[in-house]
């Protein structure tokens, strides 16, 4: 029961423009919350793993970011935060089997879904994106899927393999090749001294191809949108928005500027009104926003996972995951990072119960999160202002139609708000 | 105790389900794309639709206005070439947006 709940998760997510709206994570947030709020009070609750007090703690810094850096935008990413946070801890709580086979059921239905729909005209016709709407997003949950079906079915296998290949999506390929090769290795089915020697010609090769390899991933080219692109080197960009969050790392580099910040930061920096929201590099974009205490959080919760070693898969899937988010937005798309934040909870449960003050808790933040992703649904769809205003009074974005003079004393550097003319004519 | 957290946790999943359907039910279907939403923000794809609009029309007066100061057939092609690379850049910019 618990892990079809799960399953589902991820399905709601998938289906939902993958989770990236702020409404849609923060009322799976809710959900999971209060889903643990209601199986807390009714039975005994594990004892949370250390992977997972890594991610509540990396809540809680996002959350503290807001003193120093605009409140809005800080409070506005807490919820996916505290999503996967909750998500671990259920995972944590049901048994790995019933969890492996809910994630693996998930991503297989999502990559069948994603065949079907392409064969529908559905999304995009050049690349297969729908229902994820993201073409690599989608790449990473059909690599998942295939990694989890080697132990279920061979043909849900072949159905994301050929999801996966037909994303044209370099990095989930790539992510998945390596996380294979992981799971070989983990299984034995390598030798010790050909894996470790592999890894050395690896690095040896990467320190040799460093420079030509830069350029051309920093060379500005345009996207063919087909296979073509499989044989492309370039970054389409990502050189440009992985430097300025270098740079705003540097200038705060042990608070970071404050959760949320790094699409101002590149209108700065840019000038660019039209750039993307995410810095392309879980890893970077945290450093950016959250200094090294943030960056020591996320590897804390990573390292966590990966030492507590359990599943051969679930260590592949968790590595694929890594790799891949460091060169995209998984964090914020929950359908691509939800399956491997489940996995993740197989390998880190404890299995010992602890007090059941965790209902109240859970409760408390279920409350919060729904409330919020009210919120920010009310703001999305441009409903009664003053309704989203009262459950969201740190945020902009509420006032920028109707009353911007308020919105510009509450947050003039609110991107949607620089946008449509700034502050500037008419500040506080 | 237990039985209280239990009753305040399923009367809160029905107040927040009962306050989105009021407030926001247009949350609960599936939103615009999520690579659009990242790489297109609210308002954008109007602003490029108008800069290619704005461009397109102006064409033909700014082809106009440059063969009446050019005589050399080689420049004048090179101008119209111009002009329509722009165009077709103007229109890959709106196209990545929708």
């Amino acid at each position: 029961m618990g892990a079809t709940l799960l399953a589902a998760l991820v399905l709601a997510a998938a289906f939902l423009a993958g989770g990236f709206y702020e409404s849609t994570y923060s009322l799976l947030a809710a959900a999971v919350w209060l889903g643990i709020a209601l199986a807390a009070a009714l039975g005994a609750p594990p004892r949370p793993s250390g992977a997972f007090w890594a991610l509540a703690a990396l809540a809680g810094w996002t959350a503290l970011s807001a003193l120093w850096g605009p409140a809005g935008p800080a409070l506005r990413v807490l919820p996916l935060v505290l999503l996967y946070a909750g998500a671990l801890y259920a995972a944590e709580w049901l048994a790995p089997e019933q969890v492996l086979r809910g994630t693996w059921a998930a991503c297989v239905i999502v990559s069948a879904a994603a065949l079907a729909g392409w064969v529908a005209g559905v999304g995009d016709r050049d690349r297969l994106d729908w229902p994820v709407t993201y073409t690599n997003g989608l790449g990473l949950v059909a690599v998942i899927g295939v990694l989890l079906s080697r132990r279920y079915s061979r043909v849900a296998a072949a159905v994301c393999l050929l999801a996966a290949v037909f994303t044209f999506s370099r990095s989930a390929l790539l992510a998945g090749a390596a996380a294979i090769v992981l799971l070989l290795a983990l299984e034995r089915r390598i030798p010790r001294a050909v894996a470790i020697g592999g890894a050395a010609a690896a690095l040896v090769a990467a320190v040799f191809l460093a420079q030509p390899l830069a350029a051309r991933f920093a060379a500005p080219a345009p996207d063919e949108g087909d296979a073509r692109r499989l044989l492309d080197l370039t970054g389409h960009g990502r050189a440009e928005l992985w430097r300025v969050a270098g740079e705003s790392w540097r200038d705060a580099p042990v608070l970071g500027q404050g959760a949320g910040t790094y699409a101002r930061r590149l209108i700065e920096d840019t000038g660019d009104l039209s750039g993307p929201a995410n810095a392309h590099s879980l890893y970077l974009e945290t450093a950016a926003e959250l200094g090294l205490v943030g960056l020591a959080l996320l590897l804390a919760f990573l390292l966590l996972c990966f030492i507590a070693r359990g599943r051969p898969a679930a260590m592949a899937v968790l590595a694929a995951w890594a790799i891949h988010a460091a060169v995209d937005w998984d964090w914020q798309l929950p359908a691509a990072t939800l399956p491997a934040v489940l996995v993740a909870g197989t390998l880190t449960r404890t299995g010992r119960a602890t007090s059941p003050v965790v209902a109240v808790v859970a409760l408390v933040i279920g409350i919060g999160a729904g409330l919020h992703g009210v919120g920010a649904a009310i703001v999305e769809t441009d409903g009664s202002a003053t309704l989203a205003a009262r459950l969201l009074p740190w945020d902009a974005r509420p006032w920028v139609e109707r009353d911007r003079p308020r919105a510009c004393r509450i947050d003039s550097g609110e991107p949607t708000l620089i946008r449509r003319g700034g502050c500037l004519n008419q500040g506080p | 105790m237990r039985l209280a957290v239990a009753l305040a946790a399923a009367c809160a999943v029905l107040a927040l389900g009962a306050l989105i359907v009021t407030a926001a039910p247009q949350a609960l279907v599936p939103q615009a794309s999520a690579a659009q939403a990242e790489y297109c923000p609210p308002g954008e794809l109007r602003r490029r639709f108008q800069a290619y609009k704005r461009f397109t029309k102006q064409m033909s007066q700014q082809r106009y206005r440059y063969f009446q100061l050019t005589r050399s057939a080689r420049a004048r092609a090179a101008f119209v070439r111009k002009q329509k690379a722009q165009q077709r850049a103007l229109l890959r910019v709106l196209l990545r947006c929708d």
